[in-house]
């Protein structure tokens, strides 16, 4: 495994920690893809899909899986805050800092700000950059590709994971400290995902984004597209994900949402999430 | 002179409370409008005492001189009553700095709902005055801080506020969603103050801080010009973003200060140290980097490598003044400035 050290942190009272990565593929020239998850320390389901991606690249570029080649380089870093992720906390727990609101951040600056500094210079020059979430504790979302004011490449690329739905939003004054912001200076295709909710595992929606993922690699510049559909349909019997792959929907591209917020009410679903909803019909009560 | 109480917003909260937004109103006349603002953040106090100061202040002026109470003024002492009601810096529930929601959306989460009806209602004015104290973890002298974008129109007015230091940031250093910067690019005014530290209130800086409101107010014209009050006393620092130098931890441990804040230092001069609980063994010594001002001073002692301890202001370029500021007070007097 070509795991890597991003940060080496000292702690006041607990031993020293690291902040890893994994630079896995050609060893020489900018990555083609670099993914990061755990920038908020309780959205566990990226952590899981990106260290289980790790491994599943490593053998491929190990020639561990038949057939598959792995022909560029890629950055993946499954968890960046750390101290979140051992606390269960969204914030950098010592100071309540929100990672993701650090970006483009400052290598001589707060812990926070160095953290994000290097993040950003690890993945900066990747072609593609993906950031992974879940949503808060409160919703559980369809796992969806989420695009700020987007090229139309970005446009293109998003349909390629294959998800249920494609959200474009428009930049605002919050998404300007964010990674993804920050990623958008460096040109390139740059995608947030966002699947389940926080404070644990939702396994059904990790399979939905490893499978997404690992369906965008197989962009031809990654793969020999032959080989990889090939082997895909092989993998795609002994999984569960092979149904959704033969069903799955036509991305769904929204230009603007609607955001409904109760108080004062308990609030529960009628239906299930995915499951298409006419105007009017009631989703949740 | 009328003064009442009431809500801008009111939202129901699930079991059985409601969360409002209260302000208290001073109406004199028809002269100009003004707002203060505090409570952005729950850990932040100081400016809960400002609104109390003010208050008591124009109440007995209602009793004394209500006729030269020309204008309104508007009292906004908790802007994130949930957060200050259970001692949290953010927005609970919501877990969001309600000071990275602005402009906000009336159909968006309550962060957002908050953040919204201020925007709405805060218009027509003449000045809005944002008061903030530091975090829990650093003690800031009195200052007006400002985006370097809306400096020709502020700097002006921070001037007159009767705080130590005037700060003005670079663009790409500021962050578009805060109150503020919201209000700046609508045309309204509105003066950022940091002082004291979180979680407690520093009196000495709250007297200092509302004569300077109280000036500032009888210049726009919300004061009869003829009202007595006390004057300023202070005459602010620029700091910019060449002149301000920080210091952060090289790693972690326990920070002890070994100077007071807000003196004037020299460079080498030993300011703290890292120290490890495990042992008897300094890790790090902290030393002023240049001659300036300690203006920003490590209060909580724990530090992360990369914590903030202390912020000065160089000196041998405090008076390269743009806005035609004199020397600063203080400078070249050793320690002991304020």
């Amino acid at each position: 495994m070509t795991q890597r050290i991003l940060l080496h942190m000292t702690a006041p009272l607990r031993e020293d920690f690291d902040i890893s990565y994994h630079d896995i593929g050609a060893e020489f020239g900018p990555p083609r893809i670099a993914l990061v998850a755990g920038l908020h320390g309780n959205e566990l389901n990226g952590v899981f899909v990106l260290s289980r991606l790790a491994a599943f690249l490593q053998e491929v570029a190990e020639g561990q899986q038949a057939g598959l080649q792995l022909r560029e380089r890629a950055i993946i870093i499954p968890a960046v805050n750390i101290l979140g992720l051992n606390t269960l906390n969204r914030h950098w727990p010592f100071d309540n800092t929100d990672i993701n609101r650090m970006f483009p951040g400052y290598d001589a600056g707060e812990t926070t700000q160095r953290i994000a500094h290097t993040v950003l210079e690890v993945t900066r020059l990747a072609h593609y950059r993906v950031d992974l979430h879940s949503a808060s504790l409160d919703f559980e979302e369809l796992p969806q590709v989420r695009l700020y004011d987007p090229t139309e490449d970005e446009r293109a690329k998003a349909r390629l994971f294959g998800l249920p739905a494609v959200i474009e939003r428009p930049t605002n004054t919050i998404f300007t400290v964010t990674i993804g912001h920050a990623w958008k200076a460096y040109g390139g295709g740059n995608f947030v995902l966002r699947a389940g909710y926080a404070g644990n595992l939702q396994l059904p929606h990790c399979e939905q984004l490893f499978h997404a993922l690992v369906v965008f690699l197989r962009e031809p510049a990654s793969y020999r597209e032959r080989q990889w559909w090939r082997s895909l349909r092989r993998m795609c019997i002994i999984s569960a994900w092979s149904r959704w792959l033969a069903s799955s929907p036509k991305p769904l591209a929204c230009s603007s949402q609607t955001w409904r917020w109760a108080a004062g009410n308990k609030l529960e679903t009628s239906s299930d999430m995915s499951s298409m909803a006419s105007m009017g019909s009631s989703v949740l009560k | 002179m009328h003064i009442h109480h009431d809500s801008i917003l009111t939202l129901e909260l699930p079991y059985r409370e409601r969360l409002a937004l209260r302000r208290t109103v001073f109406h004199g006349g028809d002269g100009p409008k003004v707002f203060v603002l505090a409570g952005v953040h729950g850990d932040e106090l100081e400016g809960l005492y400002v609104c109390h100061r003010l208050a008591a202040w124009l109440e007995d002026l209602a009793s004394t001189h209500p006729e030269a109470f020309l204008g309104q003024v508007e009292l906004f002492p908790a802007m994130n009553p949930l957060g200050l009601d259970t001692l949290q810096r953010l927005v609970p529930v919501y877990e969001t700095d309600l000071n990275r929601n602005f402009p906000g959306h009336a159909q968006g989460p309550l962060p957002q709902r908050i953040a919204e009806a201020a925007m709405r209602h805060l218009h027509d004015t003449a000045l809005v005055i944002d008061i903030h104290a530091s975090n829990i973890f650093l003690r800031e002298i009195p200052q007006v801080r400002i985006n370097q974008t809306f400096a020709g129109t502020l700097v002006p007015l921070a001037r007159r506020m009767n705080v130590d230091l005037i700060w003005v940031h670079g663009a790409v250093t500021v962050l578009e969603a805060t109150i503020a910067h919201s209000l700046n690019s609508r045309g309204v005014a509105c003066l950022v103050v940091e002082m004291g530290v979180g979680m407690r209130v520093t009196p000495a800086f709250t007297e200092q801080l509302v004569i300077g409101i109280l000036n500032l107010w009888r210049d726009l014209g919300v004061l009869a010009a003829d009202l007595e009050i006390p004057a300023p006393s202070r005459m602010p620092l620029l700091a910019n973003d060449h002149n301000v130098h920080y210091l952060n931890a090289e790693t972690s441990g326990l920070f002890i200060p070994a100077v007071e804040h807000w003196i004037s230092v020299h460079t080498g001069k030993l300011l703290g140290r890292i120290v490890s609980p495990y042992g008897g063994n300094i890790l790090s010594k902290v030393r002023s980097p240049v001659d300036g001002i300690l203006f920003t001073r490590r209060e909580y002692p724990l530090v992360y490598e990369g914590s903030l301890m202390a912020r000065i202001m160089s000196t041998d370029a405090a008076g390269e003044d743009p806005h035609g500021f004199p020397r600063p007070l203080g400078e070249g007097q050793g320690e002991g400035v304020r």
